[in-house]
């Protein structure tokens, strides 16, 4: 392999009818990697996927796979392993012929083939379930299969079209976290596509945001959600509330408005010294692990604000109290504003600083 | 379900349905079965050399024919399932009319092109080439293919379409491409449909009775074999014989339906995707060579019929064509043969409108009362998918013998025959829709207050009309067309266009013979598009 190049697209266009699905798209994926694509339904990641895999032709641009231009290259000769949405598991084999589909492809003779099928299982945890149909396996054994016999043939990349969307959310749980050990442990260059904004920060490397075709941010979990760099990719990952520069001259500076995740605002009953605004609880939500609350300031304004831990003494959660003059709908509140300023953007949707 | 038996309406359609089934079904066939095994003729049949010679004859064809019925029809539902093909709608239409096609016209039509005055063998003769005989098996074998590869096209390019595209791009992104994929992935997956289509064509060739009669002469397969024995043309009638030709008719194709059972069945393929496969459109010269092939096949099928059409409009003389067109034929045919028009349609609209009728009662009854006793039904409404027309006839003979003449001297007997061979399709045809349809809109009648079978009649019978229509439709075709019961049951009165044509071929008259297949083709075809315009109003 030549490394250090990993998959490459450059001002990959793609059109179906008189609907733009990619308008442009420019990507690098890292040898090894673990690259998420991130967007809305609709927004065209099961098209780029499909581009790389080379199901679909592009209109304009290039793709390349460790420096070799994939123009022309149909999808079997790409060295390109497939997981999909709906497993496509062959069901007139079992689970080791499966797995051994694409090995026969390969020419492997028997032995060899039944020894790379039997480590494959063992590293999807299925050792003992060879001979089973797959019609005889649940939802999360059908997709390792599908994993395994993707990883089977040793591909340079891995792509993963929502792979655990038909899993309940218990299972998508542990299964994403099978599917990290498991590119941790080989180092499979992996492409996985979700719209599941939570799944994509726990699992990456690093995630593109996409909407419209287009690429809105490149980054690391952290950076999207810490800096997002568009008023889209602000709003789509984790939430978000503006407050117009107007409302907050001292934070706000140049910008036009300025986002804050409900995390970084904090409530307090007195007015506090630093920047604050003031307004009326509007609605508590319970999660559990915390009090999500929207506060209603003046200006038609409504903020979110997360209270984790929250103090069973200070609320008023459902008519239920354990102290006097507990916070409820309609109580009067400050909501304080972080120093550093929170997510400050320009009229033209840029991040300022 | 727990009201009492009596009061529940669907116990007393079920009635109906054994009462129908044991009276029209099992007591012919318990008759034929006694007569083959108490007859006790001077020579038993099952040692006479003429039964192994037919066995083999009809095995032979039968089985050729299901194969060049592949050979036909599993290329094109591969073309039609993958890619876009123009006009793919009246290509379909067109392969039905070759299926539903009164099964000997397209042996009559073949005797046109390649029979001793054949235009073909004229043709190739002009060239100095010389020209195979259609009489004997490679004609039947024809006749098999081009009539019987309908029914391997619509059942395997169904499935085809109803593949999760998934399946064939993972295995693109496996490695195997072209013929590899075709092999190992896309055929496995369709197999229990498409060895579903050869199994039907297999056991439809095996109980045809007019192709092999009339393209035959020396040749001789069971149904032809064992009409020979029950009727008197050759020599003396051995009925108890001929009856156990017909059970050997029915033991081969129960065989038949095991082993198609057992290749399909022994891993479930059911794909519990919701996506299908859509045709792609195919650009430059590989898609305009896609529909020429496919169109070829197609039309290819269909020359022998509109070769018949062409020619029932020639000017002849007994078995010979005359110089000129003209409308003698159908003249002569009105004038003749009207008895044997009226009959056909009279009789098949009878027996179209008991279909419709009793195949609604008995799909819903099967579908909506489910219990051993609707399991059972079910079971044996498979029955006459096996059972040949010739048998069913020779079983009504002999079953009916001392039945009062209103019944066996009528029509009513033909009634009842294309009734009984034709409801199974409709009860199938129904209780597949009835599956599909939302118990809840049933429920939600009955929960206004209206009673089961109003219920029924009020809130899923219209849904079931498109259906039904067409269920009623499609009996109504292949009763306008059959020959192998009739040809046993008819009497002077009783004719039918069928039987009409068949003496007419046998004899010679080949313009009256064109006329009258024409009519029927064109009472097919009529038929078919009034189905196809049931249909895209439904959707
Ligand atoms: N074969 C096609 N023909 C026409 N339009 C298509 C085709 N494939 C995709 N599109 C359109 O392109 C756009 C992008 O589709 P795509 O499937 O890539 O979205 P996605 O991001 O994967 O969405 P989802 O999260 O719902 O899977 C959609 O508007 C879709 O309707
Ligand atoms: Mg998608």
């Amino acid at each position: 392999m030549t490394d250090a190049v990993g998959l490459v697209l450059e001002a990959v266009e793609k059109r179906f009818g008189d609907h733009q699905a990619l308008a442009g798209v420019d990507l690098t994926v890292r040898p090894g990697e673990f690259f998420t694509l991130l967007g809305p339904s609709g927004c065209g990641k099961t098209t780029l996927l499909r581009v790389v895999a080379g199901f679909e032709r592009p209109d304009a641009g290039t793709v390349s796979l460790g420096g070799n231009d994939l123009a022309g290259v149909p999808p079997h000769k790409r060295d390109i392993g497939l997981v999909f949405q709906s497993y496509a598991l062959f069901p007139h084999l079992d689970v080791a012929e499966n797995v051994a589909f694409g090995l026969v492809e390969r020419g492997l003779g028997r032995a060899e083939r039944e020894e790379q099928v039997r480590l494959s299982l063992a590293r999807v945890r299925l050792s003992d379930l060879g001979e089973r149909a797959p019609s005889e396996l649940s939802g999360g054994q059908q997709q390792r299969v599908g994993i395994a016999r993707a990883l089977a043939i040793g591909p340079q990349l891995l792509l993963m079209d929502e792979p655990l969307s038909n899993l309940d959310a218990k299972l998508r749980l542990t299964m994403r976290e099978e599917i990290r050990a498991l590119q941790q442990a080989d180092g499979t260059t992996t492409i996985y596509v979700t719209h599941d904004q939570e799944e994509a920060l726990a699992i990456s490397d690093r995630i593109a945001v996409l909407s419209e075709g287009r690429i809105e941010q490149v980054g690391t979990p952290w950076e999207i959600y810490r800096r997002p760099t568009t008023i889209f990719v602000a709003g789509f990952v984790g939430q978000i509330s503006w407050v117009p520069a107007e409302q907050i001259p001292e934070l706000a500076g140049a910008a036009s408005q300025v986002g804050f995740r409900p995390e970084e605002l904090r409530l307090v009953s007195e007015r506090p010294s630093g920047p604050a605004l003031e307004g009326q609880v509007a609605k508590i939500s319970f999660t559990g692990a915390r009090l999500r609350v929207q506060v209603e300031v003046k200006g038609g304004l409504s903020l979110l604000v997360d209270e984790h831990r929250p103090d069973p003494t200070r609320w008023a959660v459902a008519g239920e109290s354990e102290g006097e003059g507990a916070l409820k709908v309609g109580s009067s509140v400050w909501v304080e504003l972080p120093a550093e300023g929170g997510h400050p953007f320009d009229a033209s949707g840029a991040r300022l600083g | 379900m727990s009201a009492p038996a009596w009061r529940d309406p669907w116990a007393y359609v079920l009635a109906l349905g054994y009462a129908l089934v044991a009276t029209l079904l099992l007591w012919p066939l318990a008759n034929v079965a006694y007569q083959a095994t108490t007859g006790g003729g001077e020579v038993s049949i099952w040692s006479d050399p003429s039964l192994g010679v037919a066995l083999r004859h009809s095995l032979v064809v039968s089985a050729l024919g299901a194969l060049g019925a592949t050979a036909l029809g599993l290329p094109l539902a591969l073309l039609c399932a993958r890619i876009k093909i123009p006009a793919s709608g009246l290509l379909t239409a067109l392969a039905t009319l070759c299926l539903l096609s009164p099964p000997f016209v397209g042996a009559y039509a073949w005797i046109l092109l390649l029979g001793q005055q054949g235009v073909l063998r004229l043709l190739l003769a002009d060239l100095g080439l010389p020209a195979p005989s259609i009489y004997g098996a490679f004609g039947i074998v024809i006749v098999f293919s081009t009539q019987y590869f309908p029914l391997v096209f619509l059942l395997t390019r169904g499935a085809l379409e109803a593949q999760d595209p998934a399946l064939e791009e993972a295995a693109r992104s496996l490695g195997a491409t072209g013929w590899r994929r075709l092999v190992r992935v896309t055929l496995p997956l369709v197999l229990p449909s498409l060895s579903g289509g050869m199994l039907l064509a297999f056991v439809m060739a095996l109980a045809n009775f007019g192709t092999p009669m009339v393209l035959g002469r020396n040749y001789r397969v069971l149904p032809t074999l064992a009409y020979d024995l029950f009727t008197s043309e050759v020599a003396q009638t051995q009925p108890d014989a001929a009856a156990g030709v017909c059970l050997l008719m029915i033991l081969i194709a129960s065989l038949a339906l095991g082993l198609q059972k057992y290749v399909s069945g022994r891993r479930s393929v059911v794909s519990s995707s919701l996506r299908r496969t859509p045709p792609r459109a195919l650009p430059g010269w590989r898609g305009r060579l896609a529909a020429f092939a496919a169109w070829g096949i197609v039309l290819g099928a269909l020359t022998p019929l509109l070769t018949v059409v062409a020619f029932s409009f020639r000017n002849t003389n007994g078995p010979v064509f005359t110089p000129g067109v003209g409308l003698g034929s159908y003249r002569a045919v009105l004038h003749g043969v009207s008895r044997a028009i009226g009959n056909s349609l009279v009789y098949s609209l009878l027996a179209a409108i008991a279909i419709a009728f009793l195949g609604a009662l008995l799909g819903a009854a099967i579908e909506r009362r489910r219990g051993l006793a609707s399991k059972v039904l079910d079971g044996l409404l498979l029955l006459p998918y096996l059972v040949p027309g010739l048998v069913l006839g020779i079983g009504f003979v002999l079953g009916f013998q001392s039945a009062p003449r209103w019944f066996m001297g009528s029509g009513a007997v033909l009634v009842f025959v294309y009734l009984i061979r034709r409801l199974p399709y409709a009860v199938r045809a129904n209780t597949a829709i009835l599956a599909q349809l939302d118990v809840q809109v049933e429920e939600a009648a009955k929960s206004l207050g209206a009673s089961p079978i109003r219920a029924f009649f009020r809130a899923t019978l219209p849904l079931m009309t498109p259906g039904v229509i067409a269920g009623a439709v499609l009996g109504w075709v292949t009763a306008i067309g059959e020959l192998s019961a009739t040809i046993v049951l008819y009497e002077g009165g009783t004719v039918t266009m069928p039987v009409q044509i068949y003496h007419q071929v046998m004899d010679g008259a080949l313009g009256p013979a064109g006329a009258l297949s024409t009519l029927l083709l064109g009472a097919t075809g009529a038929a078919l598009l009034l189905v196809e315009r049931v249909r895209a109003e439904r959707v």
